[in-house]
C-alpha cells in the first residue's frame, strides 16, 4: 500500500537518530539519504535488506502497472517514482468507500560506494517492486613490496 | 482480465463465527475501495505481495472473508536495514447484506489488487415502474 506523508515524520526522526549515533553499520544505511517529498506526493513503504552479495529494496506498489513506474540512478541516488492512477467507477456507479490512495509517488535512496550500479535489476510481481543492487567485488587486501 | 486471475470462492455455512486466528495476529487489515452499480457491489482490496494461489475468499454466514499470506519478502540470510512493510498477511471481513446473490460472486487478482464483484438479488436492483 502506498503510504501517505503523515507517516513520514516519525520515520525520518528514526533515521536521523541513526545518523547521529553513527552506530557503525558497515552498510548502505550510513550513507542513505531520504528525499524530502513534496506535500502532494505519496511515499511508498519499503524495506531495505542486505546479504553478503547484494542489497534489496522492496516496495509495495499495489495497483500500479510496470509502465507507470520509473526507476533511475543518478549521481549515486536511486529514485523510485511514478503514479498510481485514480480509480474510476463505471458511469452508472457510485463510490461507497475509498480507502486507497492515488497520485504521484517518489522516493530516493542514496547508494553506498559498494553498489555495482551497472548490474541493478528490478522486478514487479503481485504489486511488489523488488530492486536488487549487487555489491561490487571487494578489493582484496594486498601487500606492497618495498623495493 | 483473464481467467488466469480468477480466485476461487468457498462457502462455509456451518463453521464457527468468523474469528481472526491467533496464529495470524500479524495480519493487517487491507485498504479497500467499494463502489456500487445498479446490479452489483465491487470491492477493490490492496493486497501487495500475495500470490493468487495464496488468496482465500470465503463466505461464512453473513460475511465475506478475505485472507492472504504474503510470506517472506527477503531471503534467509538477509539483514534488514530499513523495515516499513508490516504484517505477514491480510485479513478482512465484510458484512454482506440480504440482497447479495451468494452464488454468483466473482473474484479476480491482479497487480496485488483483489477485485470482488457481488451481484445483487432481483429485489435490490432498481426497477422502473411503468405508469399505465
Amino acid at each position: 500500500m502506498l503510504v501517505t506523508i503523515q507517516r513520514y515524520p516519525s520515520r525520518l526522526t528514526q533515521l536521523d537518530t541513526l545518523f547521529e549515533l553513527g552506530n557503525g553499520f558497515d552498510t548502505m544505511l550510513d550513507t542513505m539519504l531520504w528525499s524530502a517529498p513534496s506535500r502532494r506526493q505519496l511515499v511508498p513503504a519499503l524495506d531495505v535488506a542486505e546479504n553478503d552479495n547484494e542489497y534489496a529494496v522492496v516496495a509495495e506498489l499495489p495497483g500500479v502497472s510496470k509502465e507507470d513506474i520509473s526507476l533511475t540512478v543518478e549521481a549515486g541516488v536511486l529514485t523510485l517514482s511514478g503514479k498510481r492512477a485514480q480509480r474510476t467507477v463505471p458511469e452508472n456507479g457510485t463510490w461507497l468507500r475509498n480507502e486507497t490512495p492515488s497520485g504521484e509517488f517518489s522516493r530516493s535512496i542514496r547508494l553506498g560506494n559498494d553498489v555495482d550500479v551497472s548490474r541493478i535489476s528490478a522486478e514487479l510481481t503481485n504489486g511488489v517492486l523488488t530492486v536488487v543492487l549487487p555489491k561490487v567485488e571487494q578489493a582484496k587486501p594486498r601487500e606492497i613490496t618495498i623495493r | 482480465m483473464t481467467k488466469d486471475n480468477q480466485v476461487a470462492i468457498v462457502r462455509r455455512n456451518n463453521t464457527l463465527p468468523v474469528m481472526r486466528p491467533e496464529a495470524e495476529e500479524n495480519y493487517i487489515v487491507p485498504s479497500a475501495d467499494v463502489y456500487e452499480t445498479p446490479d452489483a457491489f465491487v470491492l477493490l482490496i490492496d493486497m501487495p505481495g500475495v500470490t493468487k494461489e495464496a488468496v482465500n475468499v470465503w463466505i461464512d454466514r453473513g460475511s465475506l472473508v478475505v485472507k492472504g499470506a504474503t510470506g517472506r519478502f527477503h531471503g534467509e540470510n538477509a539483514r534488514l536495514l530499513v523495515r516499513e512493510l508490516r504484517g505477514t498477511g491480510y485479513y478482512r471481513v465484510f458484512n454482506l447484506g440480504d440482497g447479495i446473490d451468494r452464488d454468483t460472486i466473482d473474484a479476480q487478482f491482479e497487480n496485488g489488487v483483489l477485485s470482488i464483484r457481488l451481484f445483487k438479488n432481483e429485489e435490490l436492483r432498481p426497477r422502473e415502474i411503468k405508469i399505465k
